[in-house]
């Protein structure tokens, strides 16, 4: 049964990540080292691996060549990445890279992929969002608190409290930016979207929509868009249609709200580069402008019997990247195609590819 | 022009519109009618809409400046309808796409629609039993409890008993006071249809006797015990059960079983008799079986060799209980082609020599391997198993190991159960057996019963694992038992809200825990030493080496929503030949 825990883990991330942190240090073995120069652009595909048997991987992508390179921390640094490998994030130049149950972020050179400092003492950490060169927030699953961590010591230096959780139920997620405010969709077990002011490192407000908004992004009118998956048959939290939200960020309040129907499972909602296309997962693979009244009818790709576990879109072309983990034991495989649905491109990467970052 | 005015002040003197007005009140010679293009508003918010197959929708859009104005709804260019709302009749399972064009002089809209054709929810029903009758002496209480697939639609439920409904539950009790044979029935019903099951129930003065037979051909290395007579009995208590060879009377009493320690080498024939005395009535039963004792355990040896692999070579059985993961397509790995005993095995095979795992399911679940040469006992860990564990996820499986003694490279011989932190507490149940019954119906949870007078479900977990079945499609019979050592959960709700589930570790001797002993490498291997092996009473068995390994679900229980306890496998290897 426990598979299923694993399987669901960016879904249902419950008892394991408590678990994980029982379970106490993960060990990095060293090997040898490889060059890499990967200047010019460039896509980072986070590969989680299997919870608990520490074989996350970092992917590397180069589009104009179609050539991709795997393992590339491993082979850069000698050691491996650890375990569940969440997502990355890039600053001048600098990678980021969120290891969620190694409780560490590793900073990397985008082209030579070297290790060039590390956070730790983390809890459980999911995705880290810049307010200057020297603080950035990372949130947490089972904690609370938004980690408030300064990049250029690689230090923790505070944390944000987050109201109406304790260190069991805690879920904060993804970031985006308006102004002066931070905005964060609470999800497992949450059904919340915080606001928090970057000046003060507060949390001053919040906004209730659905069960358990799994994403967040901010488009070109300064809507945020959130979509919530609706929880599971059987959750004590409860079970609902899950919906896509458009929220105003200066105001914010919910405009609109896209109701799926009962048992969909939606989830990924992504942007392209303009900020005027949205892109989600429901199966299938859906799109609309953000300036639309309601989601299509059509799918922009069509469910194809696998698992639909990330999404990008090329912020230069509109090129769209799916990542499918296939059965969470394989390689998984990247799927890339045209702004018009053509495929362009295929290849394996890691176990249970989750997240991408544009170079 | 009033009507343009109106209009006008609905949208709050657009500018556009101001420019037409101006144009229009300039044209005095060929005064022009301007009026906005018809606008079509969905009674669907998601413009999905969803029937049931074989019946009829109603789709009624509203409309905005369709003066004059045209309807076409087409299917692909084709025209099924031009009135402003349409009936549309779900013939095919699936997803019908539906374009509404609208317009009039001034214009048109168009919009895409998807009609979802989904089956009728028919409640569909299943109870354990039904086919063969039930037999129960006068008095005695008789609980049947049937299941139901689940909808989303209400249901009611309803048992029916000479005539008339006896209860409205799931449940139903039956109590006779007289013999006979009485005819039930139980019924769900809910909108979309009604399925019901019937049965009988012979209501007898005395219950029939009988006992159930799981080999009646035993072999024995000299110097050893093994356990011979019946698996299970049926209305035997106060029976008088006789072993005898010949003319020579072994063990006669209330024991359904003899722990048979012959020396002699030789084949045997033992007459086993069980006679019950139930007032002036006398009923017995009589099975013969024949043992084989074999002298020494080292005829059939297989020594390590320069070529000899440490992991196993083969499977030789896989058995799962139902489970979650079996016949699973998207992450247990199975493709529909595993029909057969043997492709089940190959998929085991398979999985295993990809380092991938294999669910053995719920209780009972198990998986028989061997190797290319006899695993030698050392008195210290001699083989590691490698599961899925981890802090706070175990699901243990108990090890059994057989050493080939006929020399025929099977694994038909003796099991021998090796010896864990559990054996011999009050709380483990040896000889427990669980009997599962294959769904009546697709996407319905596996019923069972065990021999403790217990019954539950493998839940089906929709949201999950969708496959239509998790009872092993390669297993023809409509329901099988399977026996084996059940200890005590240790699974509960840490959260106390049903959201975080443990299953909790034991000290050791169990595959697939997280145990604080024998994970002698700190990851998921569990190590076992063969000379934990004993036998049926619990006695130490000295076994020189082994050639098979079995591995089977020593829990029954479930997690809440994450469902069944099912041990997990990824291989097996000779521990000693990597030391």
């Amino acid at each position: 049964m426990k598979i299923m825990i694993k399987t669901l883990f960016k879904h249902f991330a419950l008892c394991i990540v408590l678990c994980a942190l029982l379970c106490g240090c993960m060990k990095w073995e060293y090997g040898l080292e490889e060059d890499f120069n990967a200047s010019g652009e460039g896509l980072f595909i986070t590969n989680e691996g299997n919870f608990q048997y520490g074989n996350a991987t970092l992917s590397y992508y180069n589009p104009d060549t179609k050539k991709v390179e795997n393992e590339i921390f491993y082979r850069a640094n000698g050691m491996k990445l650890g375990d569940v490998a969440q997502s990355m994030i890039i600053r001048d130049g600098i990678g980021w890279v969120i290891v969620n149950n190694s409780h560490v972020i590793f900073a990397i050179d985008i082209n030579t992929f070297k290790e060039i400092g590390r956070i730790t003492n983390l809890t459980s950490p999911r995705y880290m969002h810049f307010i200057n060169d020297e603080k950035a927030y990372v949130t947490q699953i089972w904690d609370n608190r938004i980690f408030i961590v300064n990049p250029k010591r690689y230090e923790i230096t505070g944390y944000i409290d987050c109201p109406n959780m304790t260190m069991e139920s805690g879920s904060t997620e993804q970031m985006v930016q308006y102004g002066k405010y931070v905005y964060v969709n609470c999800w497992s077990y949450q059904n919340r979207i915080l606001k928090i002011d970057t000046e003060t490192d507060q949390v001053i407000d919040e906004l209730t929509v659905g069960i358990q908004p799994t994403s967040l992004v901010l488009d070109k009118n300064n809507k945020m868009w959130t979509i919530t998956d609706g929880g599971y048959s059987g959750s004590p939290y409860g079970h609902e249609a899950p919906s896509l939200y458009k929220i105003d960020a200066e105001t914010f309040t919910i405009e609109q709200e896209f109701r799926f129907n009962f048992g969909d499972w939606p989830s990924e909602v992504q942007l392209n580069g303009a900020g005027d296309m949205l892109y989600w997962i429901n199966n299938d693979i859906w799109a609309m402008s953000v300036d639309d009244t309601r989601v299509p009818v059509r799918p922009f790709l069509p469910y194809q019997g696998t698992i639909y576990y990330g999404l990008t879109v090329n912020p230069k072309n509109g090129d769209v990247y799916v990542a499918d983990a296939i059965d969470y034991q394989q390689q998984g495989m990247i799927y890339r195609y045209s702004k018009t649905g053509e495929l362009i491109d295929q290849f394996y990467v890691g176990i249970i590819p989750g997240a991408f970052c544009w170079k | 022009m009033f009507s343009l005015l109106k209009k006008l002040s609905i949208f709050n003197f657009q500018l556009s519109t101001f420019f037409l007005l101006f144009l229009a009140s300039c044209n005095f010679n060929n005064p022009i009618t301007v009026d906005n293009p018809p606008h079509i508003y969905f009674d669907s918010e998601s413009g999905i809409y969803s029937t049931k197959i074989g019946r009829t929708i109603t789709i009624a859009p509203t409309y905005d400046y369709v003066t004059d104005a045209t309807y076409t709804w087409s299917i692909n260019d084709s025209i099924i309808g031009i009135n402003p709302s349409l009936e549309f009749t779900g013939e095919e399972l699936g997803s019908v796409f539906i374009t509404l064009k609208v317009e009039n002089e001034s214009g048109s809209d168009e919009e895409e629609i998807r009609v979802d054709v989904v089956e009728r929810e028919i409640p569909t029903v299943s109870l354990v039993g039904a086919d063969k009758g039930y037999t129960v002496s006068m008095g005695e209480e008789l609980t049947l409890r049937a299941s139901v697939r689940q909808t989303s639609l209400e249901t009611t439920y309803s048992w029916i008993f000479a005539d008339s409904i006896v209860s409205d539950s799931l449940q139903y009790t039956f109590v006779a006071d007289s013999i006979g044979v009485f005819n039930l029935m139980f019924r769900a019903e809910n909108e979309d249809g009604a399925d019901s099951i019937s049965t009988t129930v012979e209501v007898v003065a005395l219950p029939p006797i009988s006992w159930t037979f799981t080999q009646t051909e035993y072999q024995l290395i000299a110097g050893r015990s093994i356990e011979i007579g019946p698996v299970q009995t049926e209305n035997l208590d106060g029976a008088t059960f006789r072993f005898a060879i010949g003319d020579s009377i072994v063990q006669e009493g209330e024991s359904s079983t003899w722990f048979c320690s012959l020396a002699q080498e030789g084949e045997y024939l033992i007459d086993i008799t069980a006679t019950l005395v139930r007032g002036n009535q006398v009923d017995s039963l009589y099975q013969q079986v024949s043992l084989k004792v074999i002298s020494t355990e080292t005829l059939y040896y297989r020594p390590k060799t320069a070529s000899s692999q440490f992991k196993f070579n083969r499977v030789y059985e896989y058995t799962p209980a139902p489970g979650q993961f079996i016949n699973e397509k998207k992450t247990g790995g199975f493709d529909d082609t595993q029909t057969t005993p043997e492709a089940a095995c190959a998929y085991a095979e398979n999985r295993l020599n990809t380092s991938n795992w294999v669910s053995l399911g719920g209780f009972g679940g198990y998986i028989v391997v061997g190797f290319d040469h006899s695993i030698d006992n050392t008195g210290d860990y001699d083989f590691g198993v490698l599961g899925n564990s981890f802090s706070g996820s175990s699901e243990p499986g108990i090890v059994w190991v057989m050493q080939d003694e006929n020399g025929d490279g099977l694994p038909n011989d003796n099991w021998y159960e090796l010896r864990g932190s559990e054996t011999g507490k009050d709380s483990t149940i040896q000889n427990y057996a669980v009997t599962y019954y294959r769904p009546s119906a697709p996407q319905m949870p596996v019923q069972w019963t065990d021999n403790q007078g217990n019954s539950g479900e493998i839940d089906y977990l929709i949201a999950y694992h969708q496959q239509d079945y998790y009872y092993p499609l390669w297993i023809e019979e409509d329901t099988y038992t399977l026996r084996g050592t059940c200890l005590a959960p240790r699974t509960y709700d840490k959260s106390g809200k049903g959201t975080y589930w443990v299953n909790g570790e034991f000290d050791w001797g169990y595959v697939d825990n997280f145990s604080p002993t024998d994970r002698l490498t700190n990851d998921m291997n569990n190590y076992f030493k063969i000379s934990d092996a004993m036998d049926a009473q619990g006695n130490p068995v000295d076994l020189k080496y082994i050639d098979f390994v079995k591995v089977q679900t020593g829990v029954n229980v479930k997690a809440g929503w994450l469902g069944e306890n099912s041990t997990e496998v990824v291989g097996f290897f000779d521990y000693n030949m990597t030391k």
